[in-house]
C-alpha cells in the first residue's frame, strides 16, 4: 500500500520541480515568438508560456536592430580558440605532471594547485591595468589569452592521467616511440572522457562570460554576446519581445549541443565533485 | 618513463600553460596585492605613492562597501542551504530507477546551460512590476489575492531575495549534478546491509546516505558559497547594486570603484578581501573534508 | 638472437632503497632464462632494467656484449609482454601488431607480411579487425605475444603473461610458448611468481630475493642441490620441510626435529666431509615432501595434525614427538601416495630417506 503511493508522490515532486525549472525557459521561448507588446501583457497568466499568434517577427526585428550575426561570430571565435589552445596546452601539461619526471615538477604542482583558488573576480582589477598598460583593450587576444591556461583544467586532465595504466606507455616506449608521439597517438585517442568535461565545463563558464568582456571591451566590433544582450536590454525602446528573441538565438549553440550530448555535460559537470 | 634525457622535453611540454598561469593569473594577483597598498587612480595627477592599508581602512569605513559585505553575507546564509538542500532533494529524487528521469535530469540541469546574463534579463521580465509581472501574478495566486502587487527590482527589502531567486534558478542544476554523482556512488550493498539491520528510510538517509555525502556536500557548499562572493553579473544586469545600495556586492563596488571612478587602489583592495574570503573557506573545507581522495 | 648480460647492476630510487644489488647474469643466445621470487624481489625490476624503462643505477647491461646502458628501447630491439597486455585500447588487433613496424619505419608490404606471419603463427588471424576489449582473456594474451614477436626482437621479455588467467588456460598456453620459444630461438627472459611455470618453461632459473641474486641453474638442479633455505623452500608445491638438527659427538648420531629421528653420522660425513666442521653445532635439516614413507629407516612417532586428501595422493601434516617440549615443535609435511587411511590425533610411525637429507648452516647456507 505504502510502496503504491510513493510512485506517484516521486512523480508529483518531480513535474513540480521541473515546471520550476522549466517555466522561465518556456517564458523566454514563448515572449520571442510573440508580438512585443503581448509579451509583458501576457506573461502573469498561463498564456506567458503560449504563443496565440506565433512568428518570427522578433527574430527579423533583432537582425535589423543590431549585427547579430557579429556579435555570435565573436562569441564563437573567442570561445573557439580559447576550447582549441586550451585543451591542447592544459592536457599536455596535466600529462607532463601526471607520467614524466623533471626537476621542479612537485613545486609548480604545488603551485597549480594554490592557482586554483584564485577566482577571476579577484585579479579581474590588476589584469585590467595590466591589458590596459598593454594597450590590450578593445582585441580578441585579451578575451582569449587570459583564459587559455587554466589550472583547475590541467588538474583535471592530470587526475585523469595519474589513473591511466602506465604500460601502455611503456608499450609505446618499447616500440619506440618518441614523449610526443606517445602522448598523441596513444594517450590522446584513450583520454576522449577527459577532454570532454574539460570542454564542457571550459565551454560553460566562457560562452557566458560577462565581467571581463564588460571591463575591457567598450566599442560593438569584439563584444560577445552575454554583453550585447545586456547592451540590448538597454537599448531604447525596451521589446520584450526582440529580447528575448535576441536570448533564444544566443543560447541556442550552447543549448543544442548540450541536448546532443547530455550525458557527456552531466559527466563532465560530475567531474568536478572528485575534487573533493 | 625513464628519467634521462626528458628533463627539459618535459619542462618545455608543461611551459606554455604555466607560463599562461604565471602571467595571467599569478603576476596580477601579486600585484592586486601591490596596488592595494597604493593610491593607484588612472588619470590622476597625484603621483603614485604607497599608503600601507590606508586603501582598506577606507573600503572598510566606506558604507556602500559595507553594504556590499553585509549583502555577499546574507546571500550566502540563504542561498547556500537552500540551493544545497533542493539539489539534494532534486539529486535524491532523479537517483532512483523510474521511467523517464533521465529527462527530468536534463530539464533540471537545463539553466546551466543558460548564460546569467540572459538570465538575469529573463528574470527582469519576472519580476516586472504590476499586477501583469509573472512572479506578483504568481503570488497572488497562491496567496488568494492577499499579495499586493511589489516592485521588486526596486523594492530595498525584495530586491535582494529577487536576485537570489534568479541565482538559485541558475546554480541549483549544477549542484544537483554532482551530488547526484556522489549519491551513485554509494555502493548499493550498504543500503542493502543497513536494510537487514533494520533501518528505516530516514535512518538509511541518516546513516548512510548523508555521511558517505560528506565530501561532496561539502565540496558543493563549498563552491557554491565562493560562487556567491563572485557575484557580480545578475547585479549589473538587474539592478546596478540599488535601490540604495540594496543589492550591491564585493565585486560590483570593486568594479565600481576601479572602472567607473578609476580607483584601482581601492578596487584592489576590495578583490583582495574577496579572495582572502575565499581563501579561508577553502583552507577550512580542506580541514573538515577526510583526506581520503576519489581518483577516477 | 642474442646474448644478455647483467654486469653487477645496482637499482636505486631516490629515496634510498634498493631494488636491485650487485646483479650479475648471463643469458645464453636462445636461452629461457626465468628470473622468480616472491613480489618485491627485485625480478620486475631486473627486466624493466632491460627494457630500458628504468635507468641503471651502477654497473652495466650488456646484449651481444655490447653495453646498452644508454640506447632507448627501440635500439636495443627488445620487445616485451605485460601482466595486463598493455594493448591500446583504441586500435584494432591489426594496428597493435603494426605499431611497432611503424615506428620501425618498415614499408607497408613488409608490414603485412609480418603482419599475416606473426597472427598465422599464433592463431590470431581471424582476430585482426577486433578490438582488445572484445576478445578474450587468452586471445589478449596471444595478441600482446604477437606485438612482442611481430618486430622479430633480439631479446623477449615476459613480465608475469600468464598470471591474468584461469588455470586451465594457464597450462596450455604455457606449454605453447614453450614450444613456441624453442621453435624461433628466441633469446628470453620470463619474470614470474609462480614456482610451477618456473619450473616447467625455463631452460635455467634465477631465484631472487630482496633485490639478491639466490641461486641460478636448470631447474634440476636448483630443485636436487638447492644453495640456501630459501631457494630449497621456494621451489617445489610444498616446499622442502626445514627443521633443526644437532649432531652429537658422542653417540656419533645426528638427531633431527628434538630427536625425533637419529641417523648415525658416519655414512653423511663420508658423502660430505666438511660437515666435521659443523659437529656439536646447530645446524638446519631439509627433507622434501616426498622424501617421507611410512617405511624405511629411520622411524619415529609423528602425531598427525590435519591431512589433505588430494585422492590420488595426500599431504600428512604432522610434528615429530621427540625430546622437545610440544610449544617448540615444528610442523612438518609429507607427501604420500594413496588415499588417505590416518585420522587427525593419530600417532604413527613415519621414516624417510637419509639419503635425500640436505643439511644447512644456522643461517640457511648449504653444506657441502
Amino acid at each position: 500500500m505504502k510502496r503504491r503511493l510513493i510512485i506517484p508522490f516521486t512523480y508529483l515532486c518531480l513535474l513540480l520541480c521541473a515546471l520550476l525549472f522549466i517555466s522561465p525557459i518556456g517564458l523566454l521561448l514563448a515572449g520571442s515568438l510573440k508580438p512585443d507588446d503581448l509579451v509583458l501583457v501576457e506573461s502573469g497568466s498561463w498564456r506567458a508560456l503560449w504563443p496565440a499568434s506565433a512568428s518570427l517577427d522578433n527574430y527579423r526585428d533583432v537582425f535589423s536592430r543590431v549585427d547579430f550575426t557579429h556579435y555570435l561570430l565573436n562569441s564563437l571565435f573567442i570561445n573557439g580558440m580559447i576550447l582549441g589552445l586550451g585543451l591542447l596546452l592544459n592536457s599536455i601539461a596535466g600529462y607532463a605532471f601526471a607520467r614524466l619526471s623533471w626537476r621542479g615538477r612537485g613545486l609548480l604542482f604545488n603551485l597549480v594547485l594554490a592557482v586554483m583558488i584564485i577566482p577571476l573576480e579577484a585579479i579581474a582589477v590588476p589584469l585590467f591595468y595590466i591589458v590596459s598598460l598593454l594597450g590590450w583593450r578593445d582585441t580578441y587576444l585579451v578575451q582569449i589569452l587570459p583564459f587559455i591556461a587554466n589550472a583547475f583544467s590541467i588538474y583535471l586532465f592530470y587526475t585523469y592521467f595519474i589513473g591511466m595504466p602506465r604500460e601502455l606507455e611503456e608499450a609505446a616506449h618499447i616500440d619506440g616511440a618518441g614523449v610526443v608521439r606517445t602522448y598523441f597517438t596513444i594517450i590522446l585517442p584513450n583520454a576522449k572522457p577527459v577532454f570532454a568535461s574539460v570542454a564542457i565545463l571550459t565551454f560553460l563558464t566562457q560562452w557566458g562570460a560577462f565581467l571581463w568582456p564588460l571591463l575591457v571591451t567598450s566599442g560593438e566590433s569584439v563584444r560577445p554576446l552575454p554583453l550585447a544582450i545586456a547592451t540590448f536590454h538597454g537599448l531604447p525602446p525596451l521589446r520584450w519581445g526582440d529580447l528575448f528573441a535576441f536570448g533564444v538565438m544566443m543560447v541556442l549553440p550552447i543549448l543544442s549541443l548540450f541536448l546532443l550530448f547530455q550525458r557527456l555535460f552531466v559527466r563532465g559537470v560530475a567531474a568536478t565533485g572528485i575534487k573533493g | 618513463m625513464p628519467e634521462e634525457g626528458r628533463g627539459p622535453a618535459a619542462f618545455l611540454l608543461s611551459a606554455p600553460a604555466l607560463v599562461g598561469l604565471l602571467l595571467f593569473v599569478l603576476l596580477p594577483f601579486l600585484l592586486a596585492v601591490a596596488l592595494s597598498l597604493t593610491n593607484l587612480r588612472l588619470g590622476s595627477p597625484l603621483p603614485l605613492e604607497w599608503v600601507g592599508l590606508e586603501q582598506y581602512r577606507r573600503i572598510l569605513n566606506d558604507p556602500s562597501f559595507l553594504h556590499a559585505l553585509i549583502n555577499n553575507l546574507l546571500f550566502v546564509l540563504t542561498v547556500v542551504p537552500v540551493q544545497t538542500v533542493l539539489a539534494l532533494a532534486m539529486a535524491m529524487l532523479l537517483n532512483q530507477r523510474l521511467g523517464a528521469i533521465a529527462w527530468f535530469r536534463v530539464l533540471f540541469f537545463m539553466p546551466v546551460v543558460f548564460p546569467l546574463s540572459l538570465v538575469a534579463v529573463v528574470w527582469v521580465l519576472i519580476f516586472a512590476p504590476g499586477p501583469d509581472g509573472p512572479m506578483n501574478a504568481l503570488l497572488e495566486l497562491i496567496s488568494f489575492g492577499a499579495w499586493t502587487p511589489r516592485d521588486f527590482l526596486h523594492d530595498e527589502q525584495l530586491a535582494l531575495p529577487a536576485i537570489m531567486l534568479t541565482s538559485i534558478w541558475q546554480g541549483t542544476g549544477f549542484q544537483m549534478v554532482v551530488i547526484l554523482a556522489g549519491l551513485q556512488a554509494i555502493s548499493a550493498e550498504l543500503y542493502e546491509a543497513a536494510t537487514i539491520d533494520g533501518a528505516g528510510c530516514w535512518q538509511r538517509f541518516w546513516f548512510v546516505t548523508l555521511p558517505q555525502l560528506r565530501n561532496t556536500l561539502i565540496f558543493v557548499v563549498l563552491v557554491t558559497t565562493i560562487l556567491a562572493f563572485r557575484l557580480f553579473d545578475q547585479v549589473q544586469i538587474m539592478t546596478q547594486g540599488g535601490p540604495h545600495d540594496a543589492t550591491t556586492t564585493i565585486m560590483f563596488e570593486a568594479v565600481q570603484s576601479a572602472f567607473a571612478r578609476q580607483q584601482i587602489g581601492s578596487g584592489a583592495a576590495m578583490t583582495v578581501v574577496m579572495f582572502l574570503v575565499v581563501l579561508l573557506l577553502s583552507l577550512l573545507q580542506r580541514r573538515i573534508a577526510s583526506q581520503e581522495r576519489e581518483v577516477s | 638472437m642474442a646474448t644478455v648480460e647483467y654486469v653487477h647492476v645496482d637499482k636505486e630510487y631516490p629515496n634510498g632503497s634498493r631494488a636491485i644489488e650487485d646483479f650479475n647474469l648471463l643469458v645464453e643466445d636462445g636461452e629461457m632464462m626465468v628470473l622468480v621470487g616472491p613480489s618485491g624481489c627485485g625480478k620486475s625490476t631486473a627486466l624493466r632494467l632491460l627494457a630500458g624503462l628504468d635507468p641503471v643505477s651502477h654497473g652495466e647491461l650488456r646484449i651481444d656484449g655490447i653495453r646498452v646502458n644508454e640506447s632507448s628501447p627501440q635500439l636495443r630491439n627488445i620487445a616485451m609482454v605485460f601482466q595486463n597486455y598493455a594493448l591500446y585500447p583504441h586500435m584494432t588487433v591489426r594496428r597493435n601488431l603494426e605499431f611497432p613496424l611503424r615506428m620501425m619505419k618498415l614499408p607497408k608490404a613488409e608490414r603485412v607480411r609480418r603482419i599475416e606471419e606473426t597472427a598465422g603463427m599464433l592463431g590470431i588471424s581471424e582476430l585482426l579487425e577486433r578490438r582488445p576489449r572484445q576478445l578474450s582473456g587468452g586471445q589478449r594474451q596471444r595478441v600482446a605475444m604477437g606485438r612482442a614477436l611481430v618486430r622479430h626482437p633480439r631479446v623477449f621479455l615476459m613480465d608475469e603473461p600468464l598470471s591474468n588467467l584461469d588455470m586451465k588456460l594457464r597450462t596450455r598456453i604455457r606449454s605453447e610458448i614453450a614450444s613456441l620459444q624453442k621453435r624461433l630461438g628466441v633469446t628470453t627472459i620470463y619474470v614470474t611468481h609462480d614456482q610451477v611455470e618456473a619450473m616447467t618453461l625455463g631452460d635455467r632459473i634465477a631465484v631472487l630475493k630482496e633485490g639478491k641474486l639466490q641461486q641460478c641453474g636448470r631447474p634440476q638442479e636448483l630443485y636436487d642441490q638447492p644453495a640456501n633455505t630459501f631457494v630449497a623452500t621456494f621451489l617445489g608445491n610444498p616446499g622442502m620441510n626445514i627443521f633443526r638438527a644437532w649432531s652429537d659427538k658422542v653417540t656419533a648420531t645426528l638427531k633431527l626435529a628434538g630427536g625425533g629421528w637419529q641417523i648415525p653420522l658416519e655414512p653423511l660425513l663420508r658423502r660430505k666431509p666438511i660437515l666435521a666442521q659443523y659437529v656439536e653445532h646447530p645446524l638446519l635439516a631439509g627433507l622434501r615432501p616426498e622424501a617421507f614413507s611410512p617405511r624405511p629407516t629411520p622411524v619415529a612417532k609423528v602425531l598427525i595434525e590435519s591431512v589433505e586428501s588430494l585422492g590420488h595422493e595426500r599431504l600428512v601434516h604432522f610434528v615429530p614427538l621427540g625430546e622437545t617440549p610440544a610449544a617448540e615443535r615444528e610442523t612438518l609435511v609429507a607427501r604420500l601416495p594413496g588415499p588417505q587411511v590416518e585420522k587427525v590425533g593419530q600417532s604413527i610411525e613415519l621414516g624417510f630417506d637419509s639419503g635425500q637429507l640436505h643439511l644447512f648452516t644456522i643461517d640457511g647456507k648449504t653444506i657441502g
